[in-house]
């Protein structure tokens, strides 16, 4: 039997909770929404790429309004630009901003935009990117760049933010769970000789084992985790 | 701990005979320890900066050593300007094999709280960074494949390894630059290109004026360094830059080296 697809993750976590699902242009969004409700949370989800700090801070207060709070935040971010896969020397300028400065940027501003809901109380945020950023990969130099990137402020704005009561922290899914056009790009191989990979022999779900970390990282139990990148990828990419 | 110990080892001298570097943001500092270690290993070296003025003290102490070098100005944020640059050192020399992405806004070490960040201060950082990656990469990658052994060095920092409460601007960036050197390893490998980063800790001259004046600032800051000290922008970041430059490490591609001293050890 294949331990974790679609079994009971024990109690819920998030109950009483309040999480807010920010993932614009990204389908995988509404999965991980239904299973932070399978955890108790209240969890609404905002489809808006901000394009200033006013814009996140508008879009979260809403969110924040509707479900009771903003314990939770996760989010993930890349434009379209970014997914696409192609050789770096035939990227223009329009699509390297397009791909990476609007991209950071939308998640600057949404961060900032949780500072202001979770500054006073605490709260937890969780980033999630592909796993095979970890890594690398051929034609995937833009979105590679921002979600390295991605990570990094999270390390940073834990650091700064960390005396606030908030926590951030970093997960990885599988490329394809994150963007079913990664499907579509040259990922590279694993270096494992043995049995195909991942060694889990699934990629995890993101309804029930995605969501179940995330859960965990919203709640009391990971109180003294922040500034961390949990890769679950179900053993792909074993980083140092 | 004396400096003398990073002093007194090989200049690699011979190491790169017959090569050509492109190096940017060389005028002072980390960049300018870079050209003149690669000279100094035998490269022709094209010394650039925003301005070509800035770059004429770096290339007459290589003239002095008995080295080649050439000033040019290249705005790394202008794809343009960027573009003439490399070719004005290859229609010198004939050859480019090297490329050291160094330059940065300087804004490195200026604390800036998160949430007050603007767009703004992120472009201004990203244009140099990032922009310079993306316009030096294409510049240069039609005489890095000619090359036969093409060399694209980005300078990162442990910021972009740890994080930074400092500077989470300049810390993301650089974060960024992992991953733009880890897929363009990848993507560049075929062509027996090796991209791969630095990640430097050196006392350049403001840092040298700031611990003067805040010793006990100094004396801590030292304490996080296992060797006991910051490194020499010349004989300690440059002279790893030869390295990965030469022959002896044509092997490693898509790393992110620290080279400081033994203070991040976490990978």
């Amino acid at each position: 039997m294949v331990q974790g697809v679609g079994q009971d993750a024990g109690a819920a976590l998030l109950a009483g909770r309040c999480a807010i699902v920010a993932m614009p242009g990204l389908a995988f969004g509404g999965a991980l929404a239904r299973g932070l409700r399978r955890h108790g949370a209240r969890v609404v989800e905002i489809d808006v790429t901000p394009g200033s700090c006013a814009d996140a801070e508008k879009a979260l207060g809403h969110a924040a309004r509707e479900a009771g709070g903003a314990d939770l935040v996760v989010h993930a971010g890349a434009t379209p630009a970014a997914l696409a896969a192609r050789p770096l020397e035939s990227l223009s300028g329009e699509e390297w901003q397009s791909a990476v400065h609007r991209s950071m940027l939308a998640s600057l501003y949404l961060l900032q935009g949780v500072y202001r809901q979770q500054h006073e109380a605490g709260g937890a945020t969780v980033l999630v990117g592909p796993s095979v950023a970890l890594v690398g990969a051929a034609g995937l130099v833009p979105l590679i760049t921002l979600v390295e990137a991605q990570r990094t402020l999270v390390k940073s704005a834990a650091r700064q933010w960390g005396r606030h009561g908030m926590r951030l922290n970093w997960v990885g899914v599988g490329a394809q769970r994150f963007a079913p056009a990664l499907a579509e790009a040259a990922l590279p191989p694993t270096p494992e000789l043995g049995p195909p990979p991942p060694a889990l022999g699934r990629v995890p779900e993101l309804q029930a084992e995605v969501a179940d970390v995330i859960a965990w990282l919203g709640s009391d139990g990971a109180r003294g985790v922040t500034g961390a990148s949990f890769n679950l990828d179900g053993g792909d990419w074993m980083v140092p | 701990m004396s400096q003398a110990s990073a002093t007194t080892t090989s200049t690699g001298a011979g190491l790169l005979d017959g090569r050509v570097a492109f190096v940017t943001g060389a005028g002072a500092g980390i960049g300018r320890g870079i050209a003149l270690a690669l000279a100094a290993a035998g490269a022709r070296v094209a010394v650039t900066g925003r301005r070509a003025s800035t770059c004429n003290d770096t290339v007459a102490q290589i003239a002095a050593e008995g080295g080649a070098a050439l000033a040019l100005e290249a705005d790394v944020g202008d794809a343009a300007a960027v573009h003439r640059a490399v070719e004005a050192a290859v229609a010198r020399w004939g050859r480019l094999d090297i490329l050291v992405q160094n330059a940065n806004a300087g804004d490195s070490a200026h604390p800036i709280a998160l949430e007050d960040v603007s767009a703004e201060d992120w472009l201004r950082q990203a244009r140099v960074a990032w922009d310079g990656n993306l316009h030096c990469a294409q510049a240069a990658l039609p005489h890095l494949r000619a090359s036969g052994c093409g060399r694209f060095i980005v300078l990162g920092s442990a910021f972009g390894l740890h994080g930074a409460a400092m500077n989470p601007v300049y810390s993301a960036l650089k974060g960024g630059d992992r991953g733009f050197v880890k897929s363009l390893a990848r993507e560049w490998g075929p062509d027996g290109i090796t991209v791969n980063a630095i990640e430097p800790a050196a006392a350049t001259e403001p840092t040298q004026v700031f611990f003067a004046q805040n010793p006990a600032v100094r004396d801590a800051y030292l304490r996080l360094f296992p060797l006991g000290r910051m490194g020499v922008p010349r004989e300690d970041i440059g002279r790893a830059v030869v390295a990965l430059c030469s022959d002896l490490m044509g092997y490693v591609s898509g790393q992110n080296l620290p080279v400081d001293g033994g203070l991040y050890t976490a990978l």
